[in-house]
Formats: structure tokens, sequence, C-alpha cells
């Protein structure tokens, strides 16, 4: 009792934000986890199948390719997403004038409806009357179809990504300023160069905090990739952007498979842990390696 | 706030938070007398047209109420309904689509309106357009009351048609003869910059727009409509059926490319002019009415799908279904009934929306009024002796989903290495990856039918065929 009396005095302040997790992420994901052992079409009680639906997935040319289209866009995402958030975040975090203004332009992606900005993609993206399409076109580059190849849309999506990146440039200036001054001081005696002080100094100290957010922003990928792929790509062309959120919803609210899309989100669980172990081994390695 | 007060504070919460999720007794009888649920889709104009529908029961029936649950598009309306029914509280009424009415009617969780309307004398089947009708049945049973029975037509554009010289098309024209030649003359580069300003054709290469040109040369969909098991687009008829389709864009180049059908979809070609022929259903009519409105309009009429072989349509039709968990069927049917009334009929056929599925209505002026475009209205009553349709399968919205996606591939890629447009080959491999798709789709089908059927109790000799 006393142990839950000093949980509550050191942590009551993240009780409201835990009860609500608890209540709207942990409680429907556990009761989702049955579903994924049983045929269950949301009109009838579940039929206890045992592993059959994990069956079906593996023998599902579709789930393998959503799979294979949601580790692609992940994999262009998470590190292009973290390397600029630490370049906005290094460029930023010295207060001076604007500076405030910038890291509100930062952030405002973040904060913006998914389906506004999807919506606001579709047009910029518009193969012969978006923006975008009139900015090549200024080059005397033809606007390609980056809607219409499966390869170029997954990059596509994965560059729409890059713009949610407000949160880690926010917590990455936090984490820059935290970095005592007198290791800049002592380093600029000493003679270090730009490059060595990054190198040196900032990145090191900013690394458990990269590896932080390398593994959330690794787990977030796949769901914040499901808004574009809905709205933008529709999962084409040619299922090349079919990625495994929208997978899971097509199965469970358009043909009522509901517990078919439990098993693919089970999946897509594992698939997650799995890309955080391996991020975290190789970031811990090369740490110690560092070291 | 000490920190043991939060403990049951957040207790309360939870259980507050629990009550949220179903209604206690009290609010579940209050909720069987209130308002009857009537869940559509639609665009603005349609919406307005259910509203003006409801507005005339409820004055109509005094203290009657129904309540609209309007949704923008068909997708999110199936996503929403789906979910009103795992949450156990589907809508009382709601608008379905023939080809996805099977997914909820293999589910046992519709209420046969058909049956428990006739009973009480507020339907006579044949008041009613024959296929719209046979559309929604299941199992033998009328599940849900057609709406409309709208059907492909051509949309085409008179302006551009008296413009270039081209004679309007009549009634059996023929696809090879009069179509293309009409789609290529229309077909226009008007700045000389080498890219198509006006295009002769839009038509989405989906399986229900190419359906009625693999039935047009004496092909089939699937092998068999009451009970299928594959589909059947790689056999002969059908292939053909699908390489004419294929020559508007591999051969003659008369339909908008890939990617000017990306960055603006057929409709809007058509609507600002930039297109004289489209194949559209019925709906299409309330949008080309509504920028009519806004003095965007233009000189436009319809006309029948061009012959192949063979003269036929497909069907496109909505029906009012009911949940079989509705509380209150009574109110429900009388809403079903006032709707399927001349008077309802006529509320929604002025908005252009829908083809009347009750025979009087869509053959009076209200739906063939010569003040309203189309002039040629009377071509989709035209149309309905020769529809037809898609199985009534529970797998079959999956189906088409899957198959829409390899036939946008199919149509708007060039043809394989080393051969012409006319060899197919493509179109071979396309049909069989639609069948290989499907298979398992519809044996799994197949499988729970019969597992359904055996599970039913043996049904009283009626001498009924299937």
């Amino acid at each position: 009792m006393s142990g839950l009396r000093a949980f509550l005095r050191n942590w009551h302040w993240t009780l409201p934000g835990f009860v609500l997790l608890l209540l709207l992420l942990g409680l429907p994901a556990l009761m989702a986890l049955p579903l994924a052992f049983s045929d269950f079409d949301g009109l009838h009680p579940p039929r206890y199948l045992g592993l059959g639906n994990l069956a079906k997935a593996w023998n599902d040319p579709l789930f393998w390719t959503a799979l294979g289209n949601s580790l692609t866009v992940a994999a262009w995402s998470v590190p292009l997403r973290l390397l600029l958030a630490l370049g906005l975040a290094l460029l930023l975090h010295r207060p001076r004038r604007g500076v405030g203004l910038l890291r509100s332009a930062a952030l405002a992606p973040s904060l913006t409806p998914d389906i506004a900005w999807a919506l606001l993609w579709l047009w910029i993206l518009n193969p012969l009357y978006g923006p975008f399409a009139w900015l090549l076109q200024a080059f005397g580059i033809a606007p390609d179809i980056w809607l219409t190849d499966a390869a170029a849309a997954r990059r596509v999506l994965a560059l729409i990504g890059l713009w949610l990146l407000g949160e880690l440039v926010v917590v990455l200036i936090a984490a820059r300023k935290e970095i005592p001054q007198e290791l800049y001081d002592l380093s600029t005696v000493e003679g270090a160069g730009a490059w060595t002080v990054f190198r040196r100094l900032t990145l090191p100290m900013l690394l458990p905090v990269l590896l932080l957010l390398a593994c959330r922003d690794a787990a977030l990928s796949f769901q914040t990739s499901f808004t574009p792929a809905l709205i933008i790509t529709k999962g084409g062309p040619q299922f090349g952007t079919l990625l495994l959120p929208l997978y899971v919803y097509q199965n469970g609210f358009e043909y009522l498979r509901f517990g078919y899309a439990a098993a693919l989100t089970l999946a897509m669980f594992a698939v997650t842990l799995l890309m955080i172990a391996v991020q975290l081994f190789w970031l811990r390695r090369w740490t110690r390696i560092g070291a | 706030m000490p920190a043991t007060r939060l403990l049951p504070a957040a207790l309360l919460l939870v259980v507050a938070l629990a009550a949220c999720g179903r209604g206690t007794p009290d609010k579940a009888e209050a909720a069987k007398s209130g308002p009857v649920k009537l869940q559509v889709f639609g665009d603005t104009a349609e919406l307005k047209s259910y509203r003006e529908l409801i507005a005339g029961y409820e004055a109509s029936h005094p203290g009657q109420r129904v309540e609209l649950l309007p949704v923008g598009k068909q997708a999110d309306h199936m996503a929403k309904l789906s979910t009103a029914f795992a949450a156990g509280n589907p809508p009382d009424l709601f608008i379905l689509n023939f080809r996805r009415f099977g997914q909820f009617a293999a589910k046992d969780v519709l209420l046969p309106l058909g049956p428990a309307m006739a009973a009480s004398g507020q339907f006579k089947e044949e008041d009613f357009y024959a296929p719209a009708v046979e559309a929604f049945r299941y199992r033998d049973q009328l599940m849900c009351l057609p709406q409309n029975v709208s059907s492909l037509v051509v949309y085409y554009n008179r302006a551009l048609f008296k413009q270039y010289g081209v004679p309007e098309p009549q009634a059996g024209w023929s696809y090879f003869k009069d179509f293309i030649p009409a789609a290529r003359l229309l077909t226009r580069d008007l700045d000389g910059d080498k890219r198509k300003d006006i295009y002769g054709v839009g038509l989405d290469p989906t399986l229900i727009r190419l359906a009625p040109f693999v039935w047009g040369m004496g092909g089939e969909l699937v092998d068999d409509l009451q009970a299928p098991t594959t589909l059947t687009l790689d056999r002969g008829p059908a292939l053909l059926g699908l390489n004419a389709v294929k020559l508007l864009i591999s051969r003659y180049r008369v339909t908008p490319r890939l990617i000017e059908y990306q960055a603006e979809n057929n409709d809007a070609r058509f609507a600002r002019g930039a297109l004289a022929m489209l194949f559209q259903s019925r709906r299409y009519t309330a949008t080309l009415r509504e920028l009519e409105g806004q003095g965007k309009g233009l000189d436009w009429d319809v006309a029948p799908l061009p012959r192949l072989q063979q003269e036929v349509g497909v069907l496109h039709s909505d029906a009012y279904c009911m949940a079989r968990a509705s509380g209150q069927p009574q109110a429900a049917q009388q809403f079903v009934a006032y709707a399927l009334s001349e008077q309802g009929q006529g509320i929604l056929a002025r908005s252009g929306r829908t083809v009347p599925s009750r025979k009087t209505v869509a053959t009076s002026p209200v739906f063939l009024d010569p003040a309203q475009k189309p002039a040629r209205a009377q071509v989709f009553l035209d149309a309905i002796p020769a529809l037809r349709r898609t199985p009534n399968v529970a797998v079959w919205h999956e189906i088409e989903s899957k198959a829409d996606v390899l036939l946008e591939e199919w149509f708007y890629e060039p043809p394989l290495p080393g051969e012409s447009e006319l060899e197919g080959s493509d179109t071979v491999l396309v049909s069989r990856q639609i069948r290989d798709a499907a298979r398992p789709l519809l044996a799994e089908d197949l499988a729970r039918e019969q597992a359904a059927r055996a599970a039913a109790p043996a049904p009283a000799a009626t001498g009924e065929a299937h």
C-alpha cells in the first residue's frame, strides 16, 4: 500500500493521462486481442478459430504486400524525419528574433487534423493542376506520375510524413537546452570545430532522447500513414500504398472481417515491437562503440 | 488535491465512462419511442431531397418522426453502418446498394421487408420494376425494397456534337460503327500542343462499368449468378468485351490517360465541357442539374449504351433495408411505405437523382418532365428490360474492390512488350488475376451458404423454384 501511496505522490500528475490511455487504448487493445483468434463479423458473437486468422494472414499475399509497403514507408520516413527534426532543433534552440514563430511553424502541421492536411496534399500533388506540378514544369521537368507509380507513391507518402515532425522538434529543443553550456565553452577553448562539437558532444548527449524518439516514431509511422494512404493514394496504384493500417480498416469496416482485422493488428503490433527491438539493438551497439 | 483522493475520482471516471457504452433500460425504452432513424449517403443535393421526403412524411403522418443520419460517401456509410451493427445500435432503416446488401443479408441481420410489408398490404411487387426487386432477393426472400432502378447510360455534351458536326447518338447505335467513330471525331487538340483538350469518352475502368461490355459480347462475369464459384472474365466472349473497352485507350486514345484521370476524374472533366461522352448512372443527373442552378450548365443529354453483339445494361439500384434489431419495426415500415408511395417517390424523383422503382412514378411527368434535362429521360426506362446484375453474394463488394485495382492497372498500362494492343495478352492476364483473387472468397461464401442452408429448418413444400 505504501508503494501505491509513493507512486501516487510522485506520479499523480500523470494519472489523468494514464487513466485515459488505459481506457481509450489499453482496454480496447486488450479486448481486441481475443478477437484475433476468432471469426467475428461484428454482427454475430465471435466464434473461436484458434490460429486460423494468423494462418490466413500468412497465406494472404495482400497482407505481405501491405506489410512490405508499411516497412518501406517507415524505412524512408523515420530516419528522414528524425534527421530533419534534429537539424531544425539545432537551428531553433537558441532564443533569437522570430524563433518563436519558426518553432510554431514547425509544430503547426502536427496540430492540424490529419484529414485537413491530407486533402491539402491531394491538391498540392495533383499531377496536372497542383502547385508541385507547376513548380517542376517551371524547371523544365515533366510532371511525373508520382501518384500513379507504386514505388513513387510510397516515397510520396514518406515525404508527406516528414511534415509531422513538430513534436520531435519540441522534444529535441528541450533536450538540447539541457546540455550544459560549460561543455560547449570547454570545446571552444580546446579548439574543437563545429562538426567535432556536434559529433563528440551534441550527438552523444542527445542520443538517449533520439533513441526514444526513434522508437516512438517507428511505432507511430504505422499509424500516421493511414490517413494519407486512405485519402491521397487510396491504397493504389496497384496496391502500392496499401499499408497495414489501411488493410486492417478495409477488412474490418468494409468487409466485416473484424476477427481477421484484429489478427492483422496483432501482426502489426508484433512487427512494431520487432522494429523497435532492432533499433534498440543497433543504437545501443553504436553507443557502446562510440563510447 | 491530495493524491489519495485521486484514486476514487479516477474510479468514478472509469465507471462514468463505462456507463456511456450502453444505455440504461430506461434510456433504451425511451429510444424505442423516439424517431425512426434513417441512415443514407449522398451529396448535398441528394440529402436535401431526403430531408424533403422526411418533411413530407412527418406532415402527412402527425406524431411520427424520422431522424436522418446523413453520410457523404458510400464507403463511409458502410463503415458507419457496420460499426453501428457491431455496437448493437444499428439505425432502424438504411439505404443499401444491391452490390453491397449481400454482406448484411448473409449475416441475417436484415428484417425481410418484402414479406412483412406485403402481408400488411403496404407493398405490392407488381407495382415495381422486376430487375430492381429481384436484385434484393436473398435466399428466396425479398430483404430490402428498391428505391430506384437506375442503369448505366451515356451522358453526352450536345454542344460538342453540334460544334464538330457529329450526329447525336440514337437508339440502337453500334459500339464499333457509331460510338468509336464519334469518340474519335470528338477527341481534339485545340491549341496544337499535342495534348488532347477534349476527349471523346470517359469510362471508369471498374468491374461494374465494364460488366455491360462483357455481357454485350456474350460473356459472363460469373459461372452461376445464384451460386457463383468463379469469375469467368477469362473466357472467350468476356475477353472480347474487355478488349473492346481497352481499344479506347490503347488504339484510339479517345479517353484520358492515367495522369489526366488522376488529375481530374471523368465526372469533373465532363462537367467542365472537356469530355464529349461519359458512362454514368442516373445519380450524375442531380450533379449536372445543380451546376445548371449555379449557372455552369452544359447542353447535355443521355443516350443508351452503344450496342455490341447484344443489347444489355447494368443495374444500379439502392433499396430501403431494415435492421432486424429495430425497436420500432411498425413505424419504420410505415415510413418505407410512404417513401415508396407515388408521393414519396415523386419527391426523390424531382431531385433528378433517382429513376423511380415504382412504375407509375417512373412513367409520369414527375420523372419524364420535358422541361427538365435530360430531354431523353425515357432512355433510362427503355434500358430496364435488358438490365442485368451482379451476384448477391456477401463477398461481392470485396471482389469488386480487388478487381478494380487490377482493372485500373490493366486499362492504363501499355500492352506487354512485343505485342500489339489487339493481341490482348494483358487482358487474359488480368482476367486470370481477378479470377484467382476472387476464387477463395467465393469458396468461402459458398461454404457459408451451404452451412446456413444445412442449419436452417426444412422449408415447407411450396414448390417454388430458386
